[in-house]
């Protein structure tokens, strides 16, 4: 096997092992030849038989040049003189601006991002280092270097500059002189390497349905932009619902047309897509929205008001993760744009990309249809569409993972580049973030004990297997993980997380809890796959409300306010109200059918579904020989280690209160997606081939249709989502309403704050001590306390919110799970002096 | 074999084009929207940020609001109103004092006309003469919601000691 890789080659396969035949069968198809992991060889007899065989493949620049040569006379070629003078004056441009700090709206941050990382991609993208890569692969691989390299880069000019004289190596002119010097060494790079990237030809290439895909994404992208800022102006959900039905039309579409379509038009229609999800969240407020945005936003502020990254400026784990330090402080230099556009446009942008790198993952192995399902899957899991725009360190760290799944199956690069190019993703994802980091290397490691295990047998029996084609495909190939990539990935923890900053502490001692605690349920983890007994919210609330007792009583001197003070205020659980039922939601209860219970039944439905799907799948591939065939043995391996990582935080809980289960779920799918379809497929297979991945896709939509809010936004009866709403839980305690802002600003630098002499409900800034100080005095030893009652002290300043004054309920965060209780007002107006009041907010002392 | 070209554009002339149809009429649609004031209103809720309009009130030195008094002896304080309504507005402020829990009687009062984005701040002395202790000193916008107050514990006059 070992003398056939090679740094060109191209081995043909059947496809028959490539492609499952039940999915051929069903889809109506035949089976067809493809090349080893579903790449092409660089030659092409013809056009059309290009086309057919490889729809994966049929924009890549190999392709379209034959094509547009076979079906155009040529283009009369324009001087190179004329593209280099406007390449020159777009980078002059976005120089000048971004040094000058002149703002020019819409053009100037689009240029600054254009140049910082979409020229750098751009001419990564046209060289030849790709050839035989399809373009959705070649733009994760380009995107993702880009990104490491302004890193990688960023940190170097952040520790060489300062030595020299630049105190300040993160200011607008050193990152410009950066950015140059990247694009320049970009294009030296590329002069011997140069490739064609014929766009004209693209846009001609693409026949009249294809383009009203894309344009339908497109729309989507601008119905999401305008829903949001619709709902942010409280101007109503049209828009934004609009949004939401014509991503489901253009999904639907894909799903009825993906025989039809090119694998780069569905790429670039489902990049739209996902986009269009991430920006109805991500946009929605007019500052950061979301839990752990909060603290990703003030790292970033740190290192851009110090014009330079430290970890002794604030030692934390967020501190450490570069994505949201470095990285943003890059891209607002040159792009000039207000900071949270930083994380609510430009990473989203970035972050589309990864379930479109994930397709062409898929793509390798399962036939278009079941890639295109599990996309539907990957973007439909409410992380994906609530969590992900908030969790921006994560974003770009699944950024990297992606590019890992398509480098480490890349077989037409040699073992050491699939290797070097794992190290380099794993590289990008310590840099970005420390829990997909630990999955990360967590999965390699049980992947690589699985391979091994899975490859004893095999060498035992290895002349029974060699005769067998099946054994001989899921065999195929030397794995690319081996005990060195796995030490190489522990290594970079090691130096990053360990030697450089310290960090990694944490995961020792919560390894050690979670062991501890094993068999003591705290958190709720709805999408375990075992499920467990959980804490009831009033439970949880009792709990807190008995330590904070405790700890009231326990306090001489009278710091609080005494427990009989406090116990005339009960603080009873009050959880958010749903949705109203809409005229259909009346209309079907009127007919009998119960609303809040069917959004219930569906959301939950959909929960189970998935976990019996993942589980049904896995057997799947451990039981059917033929399945196991069609597949690589490595990538199955993976697969099963990420669900097992999974499965390894619902069994400890306290895994799932620190890292989230739900976020490692969501990164699971980007190597396990498929085997939940599969697993889908099996459980209607006695409906017939065709019919079962009918059903399964029918299924995969009708979860997207309420996961995403759509179904409940139309018939009301559940918890309101804040991509569609201006209320719901997440919107009263993630949204910064203008007022608080005011509230903070005013409360900043008043004696007796800081460090801990402020108390607020968790939510928005108003819990984040870094909102009322002063960013050069930002310490760890700062603190904002809770204002459950029996905690408030009689000094401190007391904040309460929009939500608080609005609807009386507060909530809290206990043992991973937010808990909302009714406020007793009385008891501040009562007790302390109310000082400050804009109808938003209001501030006791 | 490289495909013919009439025969690429025979097979793409089964697809039909849409965007002659449809962009000149997306472009009067939107052209049309514009036009009107209410199109014109949903566009720039659309686009751009609409200003939040509201009052603020808040107390001057409000760490150091005075927390005792005796009964009849002057209270010294500053607050400040903000105007944050996108319009001049006149406010009238009342200053009030009463047992906590209780009715508020009016001692102070007054009116000004506050220009947009500006803060008017003033500084203001009361006599605490309420009948219980504590005393709840207040001061609010008749017409807007907005309120503030603090606690003032009464001890017995000076002079009745001295």
């Amino acid at each position: 096997m070992a003398k056939q890789e090679g740094r060109h080659r191209s081995r043909v396969s059947d496809v028959g092992r490539d492609i499952p035949s039940d999915y051929n069968q069903a889809t109506g198809s035949t089976p067809r030849h493809s090349y080893e992991g579903g790449q092409h060889n660089a030659k092409f007899e013809g056009s059309a038989r290009a086309l057919d065989d490889h729809p994966q493949d049929a924009l890549s620049p190999d392709v379209l040049r034959s094509r547009d040569n076979s079906q155009r006379p040529p283009a009369p070629s324009r001087s190179p003189w004329f593209a280099a003078a406007g390449l020159a004056i777009l980078i002059g441009a976005a120089n000048v601006l971004a040094m000058t700090g002149f703002r020019l709206q819409y053009v100037g941050p689009a240029l600054g991002f254009w140049f910082v990382l979409a020229l750098p991609a751009y001419l990564l993208y046209t060289t030849t280092t790709w050839r035989g890569s399809s373009g959705a692969e070649r733009a994760g691989y380009c995107v993702a270097a880009v990104v490491l390299l302004l890193i990688v880069g960023g940190l170097t000019i952040n520790t060489i500059l300062p030595p020299l004289g630049i105190a300040r190596p993160l200011d607008p002119v050193p990152v410009v002189v950066f950015g140059d010097v990247l694009n320049a060494s970009l294009y030296v790079f590329r002069l011997r390497r140069k490739e064609e990237f014929p766009w004209r030809t693209y846009i001609r290439a693409l026949k009249p349905s294809e383009a009203r895909l894309i344009v339908s994404g497109l729309v989507c992208v601008l119905l999401a932009v305008l829903g949001a800022n619709r709902l942010n102006n409280d101007a109503g959900d049209q828009v934004a619902l609009a949004a939401l039905g014509c991503i489901i039309l253009t999904i639907l579409a894909l799903l009825g047309r993906q025989r039809q379509l090119s694998d780069s038009v569905m790429s670039g229609t489902l990049y739209f897509v996902s986009l269009a999800i991430l920006l109805m969240s991500s946009l929605r407020g007019w500052y950061v929205t979301g839990n752990d945005i909060q603290s990703e936003y003030r790292v970033f502020q740190l290192t851009e008001a110090h014009g330079r990254w430290s970890m002794t400026a604030f030692h934390s784990a967020y501190n450490a993760c570069l994505s949201i330090t470095i990285l943003p402080t890059e891209i607002a230099r040159a792009a000039n744009i207000d900071s949270p556009y930083v994380f609510r446009l430009f990473f989203q942008f970035l972050f589309a990309l990864c379930p479109v790198l994930a397709y062409t993952f898929w793509r390798r192995y399962a036939p278009k249809l079941v890639a295109l399902v599990a996309v539907i899957y990957f973007i439909g899991f409410p992380t994906y569409l609530y969590d992900m725009p908030g969790a921006n360190r994560q974003e770009i760290a699944f950024l990297f993972v992606s590019a890992a799944a398509l480098a480490l199956t890349n077989s037409r690069w040699p073992r050491a580049w699939r290797r070097l190019a794992l190290f380099a993703a794993g590289v990008g994802v310590e840099l970005s973030h420390y829990s997909t980091m630990y999955m990360f290397i967590a999965t390699l490691v049980v992947a690589w004990v699985l391979g091994s295990l899975v490859r004893l047998p095999g060498r035992r029996n290895s002349s029974r297997i060699a005769s067998s084609e099946q054994a001989a495909s899921w065999a195929r190939g030397r794995p690319t993980i081996g005990i060195g990539s796995v030490l190489a990935a522990i290594s970079v923890l090691l130096l990053w997380g360990g030697l450089a900053t310290q960090t990694a502490g944490p995961l020792v001692t919560d390894v050690r809890d979670a062991v501890s605690e094993f068999g003591h349920p705290t958190a709720v983890t709805p999408y375990s796959l075992f499920s467990r007994a959980t804490v009831s919210t009033q439970r949880l609330l009792d709990n807190y409300r008995s330590g904070a007792l405790r700890q009231n009583t326990a306090t001489r001197g009278s710091e609080y306010f005494s427990a009989a003070t406090v116990a005339r205020y009960p603080t009873p659980l009050d959880n958010e109200p749903v949705m109203p039922l809409t005229s259909i939601g009346r209309l079907l209860s009127r007919v009998g059918i119960p609303v809040e219970t069917l959004n219930t039944d569906v959301r939950q439905g959909a929960a189970k579904d998935e976990q019996l799907f993942i589980a049904v799948g896995l057997a799947a591939f451990v039981f059917s020989r033929r399945l196991r065939g069609r597949t690589s043995r490595e990538v199955v391996c993976i697969a099963a280690a990420s669900i097992f990582m999974v499965a390894l935080f619902t069994v400890f809980p306290n895994f799932s209160v620190d890292y989230s289960a739900s976020r490692a779920f969501q990164q699971a799918l980007i190597w396990a997606a498929p085997v939940l379809v599969v697993g889908s497929i099996a459980i209607f297979r006695l409906f017939g081939r065709r019919t079962s991945v009918r059903i399964a896709a029918c299924v995969s939509m009708a979860i997207f249709i309420s996961t995403s809010g759509f179904l409940p936004q139309a018939v009301g009866g559940y918890a309101a989502e804040l991509n569609l709403n201006n209320s719901g839980q997440y919107y009263d305690y993630h949204y910064m309403q203008p007022q608080e802002v005011a509230a903070v600003t005013w409360l900043e630098g008043k004696p007796g704050v800081l460090p801990a002499g402020l108390q607020a409900p968790i939510g928005s800034t108003t819990s984040d001590p870094f909102a009322f100080n002063d960013l050069a005095n930002v310490t760890g030893m700062q603190s904002v306390g809770d204002i459950y009652p029996a905690l408030v002290k009689r000094s401190s300043w007391v904040i309460l919110t929009y939500t608080i004054l609005r609807t009386g309920r507060a909530p809290l965060y206990t043992d991973g799970e937010l808990v909302t209780y009714r406020y007793p007002t009385a008891f501040l107006q009562e007790n302390k002096n109310l000082v400050y009041d804009n109808g938003g907010a209001e501030i006791y002392k | 074999m490289p495909t013919h070209p009439s025969e690429t554009s025979s097979a793409r002339a089964t697809e039909r084009r849409w965007w002659p149809v449809v962009a000149p009429l997306a472009f009067i649609a939107i052209a049309a929207s514009l036009i009107l004031p209410a199109g014109r209103h949903q566009w720039a809720l659309s686009l751009f940020r609409q200003p939040t309009y509201y009052t603020s009130l808040s107390f001057g030195r409000a760490w150091a609001l005075p927390s005792t008094a005796a009964r009849g002896a002057p209270l010294t304080f500053s607050f400040s109103v903000g105007n944050h309504e996108g319009r001049a507005v006149t406010y009238r402020y009342l200053i009030s004092e009463g047992p906590a829990g209780k009715g508020q009687v009016v001692v102070k009062q007054s009116m000004k006309i506050v220009p947009p984005g500006t803060t008017w701040t003033l500084s203001t002395t009361v006599r605490a003469a309420c009948a219980d202790s504590p005393c709840r000193v207040q001061v609010s916008l008749p017409g807007h919601p907005e309120m503030i107050d603090f606690l003032v514990t009464l001890t017995a006059k000076r002079a009745e000691h001295g």
